[in-house]
């Protein structure tokens, strides 16, 4: 008998760590996702009175056409909305029954580990330290993969034009953050139901705040683990897909279920050639000597 | 030929199966009814699983069927000729009448009724009757509240016939040792401090005891050609409306117009409760008092007893969740939108400052009135803040200030400040409770200017002295904290004006702009 009871056991244990052992590094790694020092905006939901004051000035700051219909006409909440290659934000308004209508501002979110920068094959997309997730027209190649990848269906495309279309979404106003100012549409909501700051402090305040009035609020702050995490984080008083924001996306980042295989495909594209070609030369050599006449035979 | 008939069959009865299964998922796709019990219906028969549903029985259109002398079709009478009323048929131990005895008399009336070709009942078919399904027994729409409308209403008619002797009618004690009622004036209770829901060997239950005594009280006057009330289930069991109690003459047994409530500490001073005042709020007095019209010490103990068992007297006034306390029942006032504006969240614990108002020492120590809503009174309380009011300078009180934090897109906003002040005066007129609770300028003021203690001088600081360019400290920039505290008031008290046009008009040449 070469195995004792003391080595089985051993062995068991070490057997067991070893199974363990990727399910503990993935839960130490949720808490470092991101950059922990990038900024955020917080979205309270039961501040917002859909002024359409962040659109205005995300429009301005942007430098984007004037809308069709003014900022100041509120019958475009009639109907939900979403984010396009000229409004890279807008207020949608979700009636309650027996409560005050909700409404959400619609922008990208930011998330910690964006699906689009993964989905993206010429890495367009870049996640900054500062939190925003930003892209470079000069590496597109318009796939719009990013646009299929978004859980929350933000970026948009450049359809009218022909020659240089881009993909357009919300760039946390990367230029100001750089500069010390606060995104435009934080800096003009009249509510301050946004608020601009470190991502660990804002969630912070958000818990403060429903703690502070716990019959306000739904308790959780939406984008604290979503997708593993957001820079845009979000307080509701109504449960959040009343709101319009997913609530089936889990607590991974999308890019861990498609980056394993992806990673794969630059190697498969590098060695596959190599490889066939190799069979072929084999196969070649094989014919050539088959057809040659043995010596000594 | 035989199998083609077969797999014709075969398909049928495939395609039925599955409509059949369609519609019972479609069915319970749909949410079950659940109508209420109107007046007038009785649920007859228990509805335990196996037996058939129980019957919806309209006593109301039997009585009207019958015509002369409904009761003895079904009901017994007892030794006394009292017309005796079945025990609440739906108790798990039912002691509903046979259902030999129900069957006889109910099918024998419906078959006799039909062979004199009169309005009859169902007589073929068990669900016609039983078809109440288990799920359709909702709440029941007919509690009746004997309230202190009700109650005038019976003192005005037996008043003048019978005196003080009158409330004997209806209100009784039993002695156990000589087995029999006899009347207290003075102790008059509630019903329920003896009647309970079920009755006992001794005592009947509320609903036999409430129903015996009115209807063959109500029958009886009817027929010595008095002044009767209904008979007929929608009489007495029709919802009540709200009405204003203030209106209503007090039930008097006694109780103290100012009652002082005497407390553990020495520290804290006793409180003068106005009882008059409270009673010409509600329509009965079960809304504080339990069952039995006790003082609440009677039960609850002042102090720190070894008893476990009770709520002792300080935590049943001061508990804010329960509407029976005075704390939460306060509360439940404060849900007025009038209120709304500045008590926007429960309370989560007492206020430390305001223990003073109620407990002022009792009614030897400072004046109460005897009736609150005496106008007298209720002017001099708001007179004194209005005199006040209209006292401060408008150095002190700016009557507006000029709000232009938006000034590239809006014109200033005028804050009225001080027609929101009178507003809010106007509202504190409206409640003696919001009177009672106010009684400093000061207390308004501080519903907008928080975070300071109330200061009898009434100097504040301005908005801008805390709230700064954006978000510091994590206190609200000036921008948000406007908005949020106009705009949170306005939506709370329904005061409408939430767009942003009606503070501030948007600057002409700010569409030419654009």
């Amino acid at each position: 008998m070469g195995l004792t009871r003391r080595q089985f056991l051993g062995a068991l244990g070490g057997a067991t760590a070893g199974l363990a052992l990727p399910r503990t590094t993935r839960a130490a790694q949720k808490g470092t996702l991101g950059y922990p020092e990038s900024f955020g905006v917080l979205c309270d939901l039961s501040l917002c009175v859909g002024c359409r004051r962040c659109e205005q000035a995300c429009n301005e700051a942007n430098d984007l056409p004037a809308p069709d219909q003014a900022f100041d006409d509120p019958t475009v909440l009639q109907h939900l909305r979403r984010t396009t290659e000229s409004a890279y934000t807008v207020v949608n308004t979700y009636p309650q029954a027996n409560a005050p209508a909700v409404h959400r501002k619609l922008q990208c979110n930011h998330c910690q580990e964006p699906a689009c920068a993964s989905a993206c094959p010429v890495g367009a997309f870049t996640k900054t330290r500062e939190g925003a997730v930003i892209y470079n027209p000069d590496l597109c190649i318009g796939c719009r993969y990013c646009m299929v990848a978004c859980p929350f269906g933000i970026p948009a495309y450049e359809y009218h034009d022909p020659l240089t279309p881009r993909v357009r979404k919300c760039t946390l106003c990367h230029e100001r953050i750089l500069a010390g100012k606060r995104p435009a549409c934080v800096e003009a909501c009249p509510m301050e139901a946004l608020v601009f700051g470190k991502r660990t402090e804002l969630l912070e305040r958000a818990r403060n705040r429903i703690a502070a009035k716990p019959e306000n609020y739904l308790h959780h702050v939406y984008g604290e683990h979503e997708v593993g995490g957001t820079n845009w984080l979000y307080l509701s008083p109504v449960p959040f897909d009343q709101v319009g924001l997913p609530t089936n996306l889990g607590e991974e980042p999308l890019c861990a279920k498609t980056g394993g295989f992806l990673s794969f495909i630059p190697v498969v594209i590098a060695l596959w050639p190599a490889f066939l070609g190799g069979t072929w030369l084999f196969k070649r050599h094989n014919e050539r000597q088959g057809q040659q006449p043995k010596e000594g035979a | 030929m035989r199998t083609i008939q077969l797999s014709l069959i075969g398909t049928l009865l495939a395609a039925l199966l599955v409509a059949a299964f369609l519609i019972a998922a479609v069915g319970s796709l749909l949410p079950p009814t659940v109508p209420a019990i109107e007046a007038g219906k009785l649920i007859l028969g228990s509805s335990h699983e196996g037996e058939r549903p129980a019957v919806l029985f309209d006593h109301d259109a039997h009585t009207k069927a019958l015509g002369n002398a409904p009761c003895d079709s079904c009901h017994h009478r007892d030794a006394a000729g009292v017309p005796q009323v079945v025990e609440q048929p739906l108790a798990e131990e039912s002691v509903a009448p046979s259902l030999a005895e129900t069957h006889g008399k109910c099918m024998t009336c419906h078959e006799d009724r039909l062979s004199e070709n009169l309005s009859a009942g169902p007589t073929t078919a068990c669900g016609d009757c039983h078809s109440l399904a288990n799920n359709a027994l909702g709440k029941d729409a007919r509690d009746l509240f004997f309230d202190r409308h009700r109650h005038a209403q019976h003192e005005a008619v037996l008043q003048p016939e019978l005196g003080r002797s009158s409330c004997a009618s209806c209100h009784h004690r039993y002695d156990d040792q000589r087995k029999a009622l006899y009347e207290a004036p003075g102790k008059e209770s509630s019903c329920r401090e003896c009647h309970e829901e079920a009755s006992t060997p001794t005592v009947r239950g509320l609903r036999q005891a409430v129903h015996q005594n009115c209807v063959t009280c109500h029958l009886q006057r009817l027929g010595l050609q008095k002044k009767s009330g209904p008979v007929d289930c929608a009489g007495c069991h029709s919802s009540t409306t709200p009405r204003d109690w203030t209106t209503v003459p007090r039930l008097l047994r006694g109780q103290p117009e100012v009652a002082t409530i005497h407390t553990m500490s020495s520290a804290m001073a006793a409180v003068g409760f106005n009882h008059a005042a409270h009673e010409s709020r509600e329509g009965t007095c079960r809304v504080c008092h339990h069952d039995t019209l006790e003082r609440c010490v009677v039960c609850h103990a002042l102090g720190k007893g070894r008893d476990l068992q009770t709520v002792k007297l300080a935590t049943a006034h001061h508990t804010p969740r329960d509407p029976r306390s005075c704390v939460g029942c306060h509360e439940l006032e404060k849900q007025e939108p009038a209120c709304r504006g500045c008590h926007d969240r429960p309370l989560q614990e007492l206020p430390t400052t305001s223990c003073g108002l109620c407990h002022d020492g009792g009614p030897g120590v400072t004046e109460v009135s005897s009736d609150e809503s005496a106008p007298t009174t209720s002017s001099s309380r708001t007179g004194a803040l209005l005199a006040a009011f209209q006292d401060l300078s408008s150095d002190a009180l700016p009557e507006t200030l000029r709000l232009d934090l938006l000034a590239a897109e809006y014109e200033p906003s005028i804050f009225p400040h001080r027609k929101i002040i009178q507003t809010l005066l106007q509202k504190l007129e409206a409640s003696s409770l919001a009177q009672h609770f106010h009684p400093e300028l000061a207390t308004l003021c501080s519903g907008c200017h928080h975070h300071q203690q109330p200061s009898q001088a009434l100097h504040y600081a301005r908005c801008a002295a805390c709230h700064g360019q954006d978000d510091e400290d994590r206190r609200p920039g000036l921008l948000g904290a406007l908005h949020q505290q106009c705009l949170g008031c306005h939506q709370r008290m329904n005061l409408g004006h939430t767009g942003c046009e009606d503070c501030h008009r948007r600057r002409p040449q700010q569409d030419e702009v654009r």
